[in-house]
């Protein structure tokens, strides 16, 4: 540093002191890197500090600066010598920044000091006198005062806990509420003026503003009560006087400034007892004067206005007992008025009201037709004159003397019937009655009708109300009437026939009240004989090869087709051999597949076996379909042959003919075929293409007719397999047929076919004893038949197991979306519409139609129910997600019929208020009478409360589609 | 053929075993030592064919030229942005996609790996024996029904009817002990992966509620009578085993849905509001119930579609990667936020990768593809399989397009991937028929 630099200039000693610091501390921080170890002394005048005197509120600040006339400039700050301060005295920065300390200390004055770093002789020093905060009083309430004690509020700023009230400079006792407010008590002895000021007391005392109350003398005052008052001609009224300010509380009475009053204005005692005159002076008002006997000029006064006596009103009779039915006349007389009219009414109701009789303008009093709750009513006449005035009678309502009665008292009718009801009339000899019910004469079509001779037709419908009232009303008094109660009851619905039901659950979509009625009528086995003569369904060629139209035209056909039988057989076999629109995206390719499953549903397994073989459907879909004998360029395609074998015909396990796995000595199961086998029937089936289209083209994936056998592509080998040889150099067909042979021929596919279709149409837990009554029908239909589907669906309808209504424990299967859909909407009479836009549904619940995600379908047939050992296929896809959506469809279904799908809830609307009946119907239609007990009370309860027939029908169907008992077919 | 056929019948013995385990008591083979602690495996299906070669670029200098020569106008970096660049280990640079942004950082952090040239084989097959016929590959390679059927049911031909996600969940499913929640749950409808033999699988949609409808009829009286009758019509005792099933399920369905609206599982990470994102949010909402549902392994499917970029690809294939690696990168730090950030683990799959060679604007349908394999578990900042090289007719072609026959197959990608989740490596081969086909049955990207 230039030590001749840094003096600081003569405007910042003289005003702007505020920047010294600042030029000061930028210094102290460079001062070490410029100056070096020590700066030369350089010895000059004293150091001043600003400001040098003054004083500091606490709780404020202070920016002190100091004027160094050395170099280097530096100094050290400090508080009654301590560097940096302390708390007791105040605290200040290297910058001169002081802050005070929270109370003052015992002496209120601190020196600041300003040492030079560079020569620490030389000083400055400031005093500093530190001060408590100004003590302001704003106001003082209240803001005037009367001799004698008061208390009053200090209002202002910066009290403390130790602040202290003083009045005409003396101390008077305070109490600290806030640091805004103080109260003070103290006395005075003479009017005058009282000066207030708050002081805060030493050190740093000081001396808050003054404010001057007023403080004047004590008044005797006088006060009379009530203020004013009417008071009638004639009649009293005592006023009191209260004395203030004095001992004497003596007064005078007066009355228009006449002691003691006069017969004109009326008298007033030395009690202040007034008494009205007997007329009305003019005016018709007086001044009633107290005056104190001490202090003549002490008074107050009240004012009375003198009325006429009021009006009054007197009926005649007072007291009277009226008989239901009858009238009785009343009079009434108004007094102290000209006017005499009167208005009438009955227990407070103008008029009167039907139920405790009506009152003319005249008076007639006309009971009312039956006893009210309580039989004293009061008519009032009310003066029109002054509707304060009135005048009562009571009246006290007896029953008539005739008196008619109706027999049966209570009675059940069913709807639609009738029953005849009797009326006895004694007390009079006119024994003529009306009937009505539920008061209207002669009923109506709602509630039933009633004839002139007593009898009842019940309603069609049951009314909301299920139970009616009929009454015989008496000629002669139309209060006197018998009373009838009717329950009314609906027909109970129906009962089906549970065998048929069940049937129809295993033989079609689910049973429709025609279905079940035609399998009652016609006997199962018939039944069964004409559904497999009714001719197969037409399967359309959806417009734009649309597969959305087809997906949809399938559920319209499982809810519609009258050959249920074929088309649940379909769907069965549909997921025996598998194809998906997951790879044949277009109806065209799938369509042959279809009409194959339709045409040989009730055919030969071996014949269906075979044209799926040869189908473009299943050449595209596994793949057989351009396979060729191996090599250079191409190689058998072993995907069809694998699953022809593993899911077509004879599954990965060797089984007995009960299902049962075949076992070996060791106790193991043995495997059907190996790779071997594959191979050798993949080498078997080579040489499939696809057909050429008629009139020429491209072949590839042609659907339009099978496919046809190319013998340059077929492998010739001879080829050994599942115990069958098939000698070399035969043809494609050749090697097809034995292939097929084969197959039908093999132990498992008899077991294996009939367990496949038995889970699919009647149980999942089927007995080896059933399979194998089954599958000896697979292998021989009893003429020597192997694979006769018509024999095999026949066996399997008509097993005892299948036809065991009364269920074992494991009995049954869970329907999946399909079925426990289609079956709902075909239970309710209704259906899918053809073009509905539901199918997408399906794909949430798992069973995307037509569509499943794999040759495997939409479930393993091996699938258990969840923490059991039984089988259960459907619940694979029956998990919360699929569970909750399904149920959700089910309630579409049943609130929004017509667009999509159609429902009849017609066969439950009698039964809208009816819900025993209404459960009962739900119970027939759906579960075919196996509702438990508990449970049709639970329906009943959870339909109760619902808002319209509509919402109960909608509950109870709900409900039901809901629960187990009708998810499983059993 | 002879390797195909034992493959194959050894793992239709394991399908068998699994079904016929009660009866043989077999039930020992479940036993599982592992403490009962929670994995998740994470499936972001990447529908369309993802075109492997534009997600991951070689950036040496030498593979590089390769890349720009076999792809032509298709070649990264083009007017999406500068490739993101990665270091192996080694110090080999590879470039992902401008469009992985959002999980870039993950590599760094090792969070984050790459499979590549994963895809469906039946055994190791070279390019000679392709082209010879000489051993047998997966059935209808290069059709979308097949291979999206492949990747997910694991087995390399269309006869696989249960998906290698809900077969590894059937053989750790013992660990839930009595939960009724799906062990397989997929946010993306109905799928074959979650399927499995023995679990339960089920698919939640995103936001969606398992409320029953037709429960909130007026008057309230009416409403409450229903719930209640509900509950009471699925309580009844009937005797009848299925039955009892039946309305066990529906309880279910009714238990579930309390847990997934009454809990509150909300999560503080924000997730993008696509859809990937919202299934991924889904996903960690689940997981954030994981101590309520009583899960202890859980196997979810997510996909996002659109990747079939026959055309226009440069900037369809930027955005919808862009898509994924946000929901990916949102999902791991809802993972951290959850505390089991090494206990998920997110992947891709895909139907297939696509052609190195393009057409127009995009390319075709090919073969093996890179993977994204991504979690706290992960070994990351790695690459992991063998990379193939890209040339037209080259060695690791399949023909001449370079569609390119896989260096790592889906098996051991997914064998990796049970074993992590618990899959006792006995029981590997159940889930994966031809696992044995292949010497490195874990790849070791998990540690």
């Amino acid at each position: 540093m230039n030590p001749t630099l840094p003096s600081p200039s003569a405007a910042g000693r003289a005003g702007k002191t505020r920047r010294l610091p600042v030029l000061l501390s930028l210094l102290t921080l460079l001062a070490p890197l410029i100056t070096g170890p020590r700066a030369q002394a350089q010895v000059a005048g004293p150091i001043t500090v600003y400001p040098e005197n003054s004083s500091l509120e606490l709780g404020g600040n202070r920016q002190f600066s100091a004027y160094v006339p050395v170099s280097p400039n530096t100094v050290v700050w400090s508080v009654n010598d301590i560097i940096g301060g302390h708390a007791t005295f105040g605290t200040i920065t290297p910058n001169g920044y002081y802050l005070p300390p929270a109370v003052p200390p015992s002496n209120n004055v601190v020196l600041i000091k300003a040492r030079s770093t560079a020569f620490p002789t030389v000083v400055g020093t400031a005093r500093l006198t530190l001060t408590r905060p100004y003590p302001w009083l704003w106001s003082v309430s209240p803001s005037t005062l009367v001799v004698g004690n008061y208390e009053v509020s200090f209002n202002g700023a910066n009290f403390t806990t130790n602040s202290q009230a003083l009045a005409n400079g003396v101390a008077v006792p305070t109490t600290y509420v806030s640091a805004t407010k103080l109260i003070a008590r103290g006395a005075t002895t003479q009017p005058g003026t009282n000066q207030f000021a708050v002081r805060q007391p030493g050190p740093g005392m000081v001396v808050g503003n003054i404010i001057a109350v007023p403080v004047r003398a004590v008044l005797t005052q006088v006060a009379v009560s009530p203020a004013s008052a009417t008071v009638s001609l004639g009649t009293t009224r005592t006023f009191t006087s209260t004395v203030t300010g004095n001992t004497n509380t003596a007064v005078t009475w007066s009355v228009n400034g006449i002691s003691g009053g006069s017969a004109t204005a009326g008298t007033i005692s030395a009690t202040g007892t007034y008494t009205a005159p007997k007329t009305l002076p003019s005016p018709a008002t007086v001044t009633i004067r107290a005056t104190s006997v001490a202090v003549a000029t002490a008074f107050a006064q009240a004012t009375v206005t003198l009325v006429p006596p009021p009006v009054t009103v007197a009926v005649a009779p007072a007291t009277a007992t009226v008989e239901t039915g009858t009238t009785r006349t009343f009079t009434a007389t108004v007094m102290n008025n000209t006017n005499p009219a009167v208005t009438w009414s009955v227990n407070g109701v103008n008029g009167g009201s039907a139920t405790v009789g009506t009152i003319s303008a005249a008076g007639v009093y006309a009971a009312p037709s039956g006893l009210p709750a309580s039989t004293t009513v009061i008519l009032r006449a009310t003066s029109v004159a002054s509707t304060s005035a009135y005048g009562q009678a009571t009246v006290t309502l007896t029953p008539p003397s005739v008196v008619v009665a109706v027999a049966p008292a209570t009675a059940t009718v069913q709807l639609g019937s009738a029953r005849t009801f009797t009326a006895t009339v004694t007390g009079n000899a006119n024994t003529a009655v009306t009937w009505s019910v539920n008061g209207t004469a002669g009923g109506s079509a709602t509630v039933g009708t009633i004839s002139a001779a007593g009898v009842y037709t019940a309603p069609a419908v049951l009314p909301s109300a299920t139970s009616v009232t009929i009454r015989a009303t008496s000629a002669v008094n139309a209060a006197a009437f018998g009373q009838a109660t009717v329950t009314l009851t609906s027909v109970a619905p129906p009962l089906v026939w549970l065998p048929g039901a069940r049937f129809l659950e295993q033989a079609s979509f689910g049973p429709t009240p025609a279905t079940l009625a035609a399998v009652q009528q016609k006997g199962i086995p018939a039944y069964l004989q004409e559904q497999f003569t009714l001719p197969a369904t037409i399967i359309p060629t959806p417009t734009n090869n649309s597969m959305a139209d087809l997906r949809a035209w399938v559920l319209y056909n499982y809810t519609s087709a009258p050959d249920q039988l074929r088309q649940r057989v379909i769907y069965s076999l549909s997921q025996i051999v598998v194809t998906s629109a997951n790879k044949l995206i277009y109806p065209d390719m799938m369509l042959p597949w279809m009409r194959l499953l339709s045409q040989h549903a009730f055919g030969n397994y071996r014949d269906l076996l075979r044209d799926l073989t040869m189908s473009p459907s299943m050449g595209k879909y596994l793949d057989l379909a351009y396979s060729t004998k191996p090599g250079p360029g191409g190689g058998a395609n072993e995907n069809y042959a694998r699953e022809l074998m593993q899911l077509f015909t004879l599954g990965l396990w060797q089984l007995n003919a009960d299902g049962s796995l075949l076992l070996d000595n060791y106790g193991l199961p043995m495997t059907t075929y190996d790779q071997g086998t594959v191979a050798q029937m993949a080498l078997a089936l080579t040489g499939w293409v696809y057909a050429t289209p008629p009139g020429g083209g491209s072949s590839y994936e042609y659907a339009g007719a099978p496919m046809v056998p190319v013998q340059a592509r077929h492998d010739t080998t001879a080829k050994s397999l599942l115990g069958c040889n098939l000698p070399a150099n035969q043809t494609v067909q050749q090697d097809l047929e034995g292939v097929l042979d084969c197959l039908m021929s093999h132990p498992n596919i008899a077991p294996f076919i009939a367990t496949r279709l038995i889970r699919s149409l009647v149980t999942s837990n089927p007995s080896g004893a059933y399979i194998q009554r089954v599958a000896s029908v697979f292998a021989n239909n009893g003429s020597g038949v192997a694979g006769d589907l018509k024999a095999v669906v026949t066996a399997i309808l008509l097993d005892p197991e299948a036809r065991q209504d009364i269920p074992t424990a494991t009995q049954g299967r869970l329907k999946e979306p399909i079925l426990h859909v289609s079956g709902f909407l075909r239970a309710l009479n209704g259906g899918f519409s053809s073009t509905q836009k539901l199918t997408y549904l399906f794909d949430y619940m798992g069973q995307s139609v037509l569509n499943p995600p794999s040759v495997f379908s939409w479930f393993s047939p091996l699938y258990r129910v969840p923490h059991s050992s039984l089988f259960g296929p459907e619940f694979q896809i029956y998990s919360p997600t699929e569970a909750t959506l399904r149920g959700n469809l089910l309630f579409g279904l049943l609130s929004s019929s017509g667009g999509d799908t159609v429902i009849n809830l017609s066969p439950f609307q009698p039964y809208g208020n009816d819900l025993p009946n209404l459960v009962e119907a739900a119970n027939q239609a759906l579960l075919y009478g196996r509702m438990p007990a508990a449970m049709k009370q639970v329906l009943i309860d959870a339909a109760a409360p619902g808002y319209d027939a509509r919402t109960r029908i909608e509950t109870v169907l709900y409900l039901t589609a809901l629960s187990g008992l009708y998810a499983v077919q059993y | 053929m002879i390797n195909y056929s034992i493959s194959r019948r050894r793992w239709l013995s394991g399908v068998g075993a699994t079904s016929l385990l009660t009866r043989f008591s077999w039930m020992n083979a479940f036993a599982q030592t592992t403490t009962p602690d929670y994995k998740a495996l994470v499936c972001v299906f990447l529908a369309g064919g993802n075109d492997g070669h534009n997600t991951v670029v070689p950036l040496a200098q030498t593979q590089f030229n390769a890349y720009r020569a076999a792809r032509g106008g298709l070649a990264l970096p083009d007017n999406n942005g500068a490739l993101l660049q990665v270091v192996t280990p080694d110090g080999t640079p590879f470039g992902l996609n401008p469009g992985l942004a959002a999980i870039h950082p993950l590599w760094a952090q090792g969070k984050l790996a790459v499979l590549a040239n994963a895809g469906m084989l039946v055994q190791p097959v070279t390019r000679t024996q392709f082209l010879a016929n000489a051993v047998p590959v997966p059935t209808n390679l290069f059709s979308h029904s097949d291979q999206t059927q492949q990747m997910q049911s694991g087995v390399p031909s269309t006869s696989g009817g249960t998906g290698w996600g809900g077969r590894a969940a059937d053989l750790v499913q013992t660990l839930n002990g009595t939960s009724t929640f799906p062990t397989a749950v997929s946010i993306a409808g109905p799928s074959l992966f979650c399927m499995g033999n023995v679990i339960r699988s089920a698919s939640l949609f995103p936001g969606f509620n398992l409320d029953m409808s037709g429960m909130g009829i007026w008057p309230a009286a009416a409403a409450n009578a229903r719930k209640t009758g509900v509950q009471q019509v699925l309580q009844f005792d009937s005797g009848l085993a299925l039955v009892q099933a039946a309305n066990q399920s529906r309880r279910d369905a009714m238990d579930l849905n309390a847990l997934l609206t009454g809990a509150t599982a909300t999560l503080t990470t924000v997730f993008p509001g696509t859809s990937l994102g919202n299934q991924l949010q889904q996903v960690a909402k689940i997981i954030k119930l994981r101590s309520t549902t009583g899960m202890s392994r859980q196997v979810f499917l997510c996909s996002i579609g659109g990747f079939d970029t026959h055309g226009a690809q440069s900037w369809q294939q930027w955005n919808l990667l862009r898509e994924v690696s946000e929901a990916l990168a949102a999902f791991y730090n809802a993972t951290g936020e959850l505390g089991v950030a090494d206990r998920v683990t997110s992947f891709t799959m895909s139907d297939f990768g696509r052609s190195l060679q393009p057409s127009g604007s995009g390319c075709d349908h090919g073969w093996g593809s890179h993977h994204l394999i991504l979690g706290g578990a992960v070994q990351g900042g790695k690459m992991y399989g063998t990379f193939p090289t890209l040339a037209l007719g080259g060695p690791d072609d399949s023909g001449t397009r370079g569609t390119l026959i896989p260096t790592t197959s889906t098996d051991q990608y997914g064998a990796t991937l049970a074993a992590w989740l618990g899959v006792p490596a006995n029981q590997l081969g159940t889930v994966f028929p031809n696992l044995q086909e292949f010497a490195n049955q874990n790849l070791g990207f998990l540690g």
